[in-house]
């Protein structure tokens, strides 16, 4: 009974309690589009530093670096391949990596040149997607070179250029090869500096057998603590070193730690003026009930009975607030996740967008259901003190209150 | 002999401090047996509305006490004077003050839901006692839909559901029409009648005069007669 009495008196001054649930609500439609695009933005990072090269889980050699100008084996690479088996990673590729000098007519550039598996390497990375011209390495040696790079030096498909580097004994090589194809992945400063080829053809330029440095992996995102926790568990750590994306890439985990404190700030905010509106229209409904709560407190009405009434009456205009609010919010996120922003101005040459440039929302039900948990406790505590001066009032004032 | 429903032993009741200090009601001393119908009367400011907020331990007095049967009510903290008043007492006030966005069947429950009562015993038990001041027809209707007279036998319906041994009614044929107003008198004259409440009124109105078994007539505060 207090809860219809509650929705009741939530409903008795009409336009007010309007105004307050479309302010409430307006609240909530932007903390549910914001979260939802930085869900959306968050995973597009994610999924541009892991689809790019590093993966979700890297294996390396103890001691590895990635600017090592010599070879760090990965030890006993069969042993790594039975552990991502074992670990259920839906993809997973071995590399051989070695800093380079990519020599072409009469310039050169430093290059970080990739000797991959042509079979697995498209399990973890999107570059075979975003072939311009020519071939994906393949047994044949051909050298894969960005576009970006090609260019400058004055190349392309079918020319020649040498490749020096430091072989297995740490002797400088160097080498011909064929251009086999070029790619274009729109982010600058990968494309550079990535060289790929054939894995074989790379260990035989480098005199080093079965030597690889390294093995990525990728599952499901998210899952990278899980996978990173089992193959911790089944490689000796005195040999090997397991680092999630998040270890191999600190800086896009702080940007999305640094934005999400953000977003927490602009809730904090968003929700102190929400709150103060419903203070306020709390306050304006107790002040003219006076005398009303008189006559329940001269009834007998336990202080804590009023209390309650009057929080749940704000708590009514939360629910009410939370349902048109998640309406409107789910309806901006469906137009938001099928259509998205395109943010190409901005993110053209941003590492983090490699994948795609539109900004897509994504609404998840955990998110929602905090967004509305959050509405409807901030609109409860809002009527906490209306509620207690209410409950402080003299019976006798209450009743006299005109 | 019995002991009284209620009693005022030396109750004062001021208002202010210092100078600007006000007594409105006392020395007062005396005693309500059960089943009496009593109607306080005297002139506007003349401490009636004082003395039955005291009566319905609705205040407390400035000194003094007042016994509700045979037990001090000024020690009692305010959690034990509001379960007092909903075991104990029903009230009627002037203008009804029923709760507006409740209907007539809802105030009356309403009362007995603040003593804990299940809803199935509570609708049965606040519709019979709508019944009985006549107005069970009018239950599902709002105060704003009903006329003076219904309204005040609602409240009237409120104050008595619980079974109270007390129901203090400040003024209340004030606001009706004289025919409307002899309704309810005889109405509150029945219930005492049939039930053996204890009535205490306060009133300027004759007919609420003549309906009294005592009246308690007040002036400055000090009784009169």
């Amino acid at each position: 009974m207090l809860i219809r009495v509650a929705a009741r008196n939530a409903l008795r001054n009409g336009r007010r309690t309007a105004y307050t649930v479309l302010a409430v609500a307006f609240g909530l439609l932007c903390l549910i589009v914001f979260q939802a695009l930085k869900v959306g933005l968050h995973a597009e990072m994610v999924r541009s530093t892991v689809e790019l090269d590093a993966g979700l889980v890297q294996i390396h050699g103890v001691g590895y670096e990635p600017n090592l100008a010599s070879l760090k084996p990965l030890p006993e690479p069969e042993k790594v391949v039975k552990g991502l088996i074992n670990a259920g990673a839906t993809g997973w590729a071995l590399r051989t990596r070695v800093p380079a000098l990519l020599l072409a007519k009469e310039k050169s550039s430093t290059v970080l040149l990739t000797g991959i598996d042509p079979e697995r390497e498209p399990s973890v990375t999107f570059v075979s997607a975003r072939i311009t011209k020519g071939a994906y390495p393949d047994r044949s040696g051909g050298v894969l070179l960005p576009e970006n790079l090609a260019q400058p030096l004055g190349v392309g498909v079918g020319d020649e250029v040498s490749l020096m580097a430091q072989d297995a004994s740490g002797r400088a090589v160097v080498r011909k090869f064929r251009i086999g194809g070029l790619y274009r992945t729109a982010l600058q400063s990968f494309d550079r500096t990535h060289l790929f080829i054939e894995g074989g053809a790379l260990r035989e330029f480098l005199r080093a057998e079965n030597v690889y440095t390294e093995a990525v992996a990728v599952n499901e995102p998210g899952d990278e603590a899980t996978l990173a926790a089992q193959l911790r568990a089944s490689l000796d750590p005195a040999k090997f070193q397991v680092r999630t994306w998040k270890e191999a890439a600190p800086d896009v985990d702080q940007l999305i730690r640094l934005n999400d404190s953000t977003m927490g700030l602009l809730i904090a905010i968003v929700f102190a003026i929400v709150a103060m509106g419903i203070v306020n229209t709390m306050s304006m409904a107790v002040f003219e009930r006076f005398r009303e709560v008189g006559v329940m407190l001269a009834l007998g009405a336990r202080p804590r009975t009023v209390f309650t009434l009057i929080v749940l009456e704000s708590t009514a205009i939360g629910v009410l607030s939370a349902a048109l609010g998640t309406l409107l919010g789910v309806a901006a996120c469906g137009y938001l996740a099928k259509y998205g922003v395109d943010l190409t101005s901005l993110t053209s040459s941003n590492e983090y967008f490699a994948t795609s440039h539109i900004l897509k929302a994504r609404l998840t039900l955990p998110d929602l259901a905090w967004e509305n948990g959050l509405t409807i406790l901030t609109a409860s505590l809002a009527g906490v003190l209306p509620a207690a001066k209410a409950v402080r009032l003299e019976v006798v004032e209450a009743l006299g209150h005109v | 002999m019995s002991e009284p429903l209620l009693a005022f032993s030396g109750v004062t009741r001021t208002f202010g401090a210092g100078q600007g200090e006000v007594r409105a009601l006392g020395p007062l001393t005396l005693t309500i047996g059960e089943g009496e119908f009593i109607t306080v009367a005297g002139p506007s400011g003349s401490g009636k509305t004082t003395m039955l907020n005291l009566a319905g331990l609705l205040d407390k007095p400035s000194t003094g006490e007042v016994f509700l049967k045979g037990a001090a009510t000024s020690p009692l903290s305010g959690e034990g004077r509001a379960r007092l008043r909903r075991e104990a007492i029903g009230f009627v006030f002037q203008e009804a003050n029923l709760l507006p966005v409740l209907t007539a069947l809802e105030n009356v429950e309403f009362s007995l839901l603040l003593r804990g009562e299940g809803e199935r015993g509570r609708r049965e038990r606040a519709f019979s006692a709508l019944e009985l001041v006549g107005v069970a027809d009018q239950a599902d209707k709002f105060p704003a839909a009903m006329s003076g007279g219904q309204r005040q036998r609602v409240a009237i319906a409120r104050a008595i559901v619980s079974g109270p041994s007390l129901v203090i009614a400040d003024e209340p044929t004030a606001s009706l029409d004289r025919e409307t107003g002899a309704g309810v008198v005889a109405l509150l004259k029945r219930i005492n009648r049939d039930s053996g409440t204890t009535f205490l009124l306060a009133s300027h109105d004759t007919m609420v005069i003549d309906a009294a078994s005592r009246v308690i007539l007040l002036r400055d505060g000090r009784v009169v007669v």
